[in-house]
């Protein structure tokens, strides 16, 4: 009541909103709202570089997941290559072969 | 064409969808295209009303909430059309959408209404109207509906600019600048300002209050005096002041949960209005465990069956540990209701959950096995969010009286 003259409520209290439309709103500005790139520690860090090691030196498959602003990506391979001056390393995947930023991985598994 | 003042000023603007729900009919079925349409509910219920008119139903003197039979009246070939509000919904997102692509600052208001603030995208893409035509080409060309664009600094000017200018003129774009009121908006007569109703109308008409000019030169001091904080809001808009900001995430804030329903027909007696009410309290709690809350307050409200003599209460329970379970909210709600209700028939009914709390931190009560009691209402809320609401009920929604059934097909009180 006493709120319409502070922020937006004026229109918070006049606004004619079905709760199934705001709901879906709400689902739709979460997919658009930008995640921050997470901080790994040096342990992550360091537990990252051997999951990677271990994959290439086995051919062991592994899951890596790529940050994206909106939704983290997973692929699925095996590392072929690791280029440190690039800082990157190649990816094998069931038919093609592709580079990934190593900056871009932050989180590795042996499976999904 | 009216240049907006400074740049330091905030661009604003309220784009509103003509005859959005037959607008969206009318995409959906080109070759009603030149037909007279509306969208009507259910003619055998009260809700068989006119929800919206297409442009062409409206010339043949159709209006928004007239009774079917009288538009079928007046126009015997008119097209009606059941509402789809879950595809009405889709449609505002996919503007949203739009919109978007243009600002960040995107604000929907109602299903047909969202505020946008431009001020920082005319670099890219150019002066406001020009912004304005190109998301009117836009909306149009990609969902079939037709906007109308006010522009103002303000969201209260964007508002008034939008319905007494863009929604008359062929462009349907229409800029209200501030320093311009004293010509394009204080002339106008009290009614067509915002947040003025009918109610209100009537009163200011009294006092001699006849134009919104009017209003906006009654000292401050006697609105305040007259009306506290209510008469403070309508001198701001009569002098087109707002600060309120386009805000995205206005939404987010989650108050509470709450539901209400208009009746089919009249409730009269206790054993009736309960079943309606135990359907309304299982639909709120289910929402609040879905959402991992839990609340403290419980409130309940009906509103009577005579409009010309407002009946009805709202009341409100603070319970002493929060909760999101059925058969408790129930109680509270059944002795809230038997202690305010006068017996008056009753028209609408709502409930709502608020001071919600997370539902990880569990009191434990000694005498009563709520754990189970969850578990068994969590069941229920997995089936519903499966095979929808309709799938399991309780055995009282089958009498007369209940409406879960019916409710499940619906979203407002129109046909989903």
């Amino acid at each position: 009541m006493s709120k319409k003259l502070e922020g937006n409520g004026l229109f918070e209290s006049s606004r004619m909103m079905l709760p199934e439309h705001k709901e879906a709103f709400l689902h739709h500005q979460e997919r658009i709202i930008k995640q921050e790139r997470p901080k790994l520690d040096t342990q992550e860090l360091e537990y990252l570089s051997m999951m990677i090691a271990h994959s290439m030196q086995e051919q062991a498959p592994i899951v890596l997941t790529l940050f994206d602003e909106i939704e983290n990506k997973q692929v699925t391979g095996t590392i072929i290559q690791i280029d440190p001056a690039r800082r990157a390393v190649r990816l094998q995947q069931s038919e093609e072969k592709r580079w990934i930023p190593a900056a871009d991985i932050i989180q590795a598994s042996s499976q999904r | 064409m009216n240049k907006l003042p400074d740049k330091k000023n905030r661009v604003i603007m309220l784009a509103d969808c003509q005859s959005f729900y037959t607008s969206v009919e009318k995409a959906a079925h080109p070759e009603y295209f030149d037909q007279p349409v509306v969208v009507a509910g259910d003619p055998a219920r009260r809700s068989g009303i006119i929800l919206a008119a297409c442009p062409l139903a409206k010339k043949h003197g159709i209006t928004t909430a007239e009774r079917l039979g009288e538009a079928l009246g007046k126009c015997p070939d008119l097209i009606v059309i059941r509402p789809r509000m879950q595809e009405y919904i889709r449609v505002s997102l996919e503007i949203t959408a739009i919109m978007q692509t243009y600002t960040d600052l995107v604000e929907p208001y109602s299903i047909d209404e969202q505020f946008l603030d431009i001020t920082g995208s005319q670099e890219l893409f150019g002066p406001p109207e020009e912004i304005a035509r190109s998301l009117q080409e836009k909306i149009l060309k990609d969902t079939g509906i037709y906007i109308r664009v006010g522009i103002s600094e303000n969201k209260v000017l964007a508002k008034m600019a939008c319905d007494n200018y863009a929604k008359k003129k062929p462009s349907g774009i229409w800029t209200l600048a501030a320093n311009d009121i004293e010509a394009m908006l204080w002339p106008l007569p009290i009614h067509q300002m915002f947040m003025v109703g009918s109610r209100m109308t009537k009163h200011l008409t009294r006092m001699g209050i006849h134009t919104i000019g009017d209003l906006a030169k009654v000292p401050l001091s006697r609105l305040r005096a007259k009306w506290g904080v209510n008469g403070e809001v309508l001198w701001m808009i009569a002098n087109g002041k707002d600060y309120s900001p386009v805000k995205p995430n206005t939404h987010n804030t989650q108050k509470g949960i709450g539901h209400q329903m208009t009746l089919p027909y009249d409730y009269c007696t206790l054993e009736e209005i309960r079943i309606p009410l135990l359907e309304l309290t299982e639909l709120v709690c289910q929402r609040t465990r879905r959402k991992g809350f839990m609340g403290y307050v419980v409130s309940v409200g009906c509103r009577g069956a005579n409009f010309n003599k407002s009946t009805g209460f709202h009341r409100q329970k603070k319970l002493a540990e929060p909760t999101n379970l059925t058969s408790e909210v129930y109680q509270t709600v059944m002795s809230l209701f038997t202690k305010h209700w006068n017996g008056a028939p009753i028209r609408s009914i709502g409930v709502s959950l608020t001071d919600l709390v997370s539902d990880q931190i569990v009191q434990l009560d000694l005498f009563h096995d709520r754990e189970r009691e969850l578990a068994l209402e969590k069941a229920a809320d997995q089936i519903k969010l499966k095979y929808g609401n309709a799938a399991i009920m309780r055995a009282s929604s089958l009498q007369a009286a209940g409406q879960a059934r019916d409710r499940a097909q619906k979203i407002g009180g129109h046909y989903k």
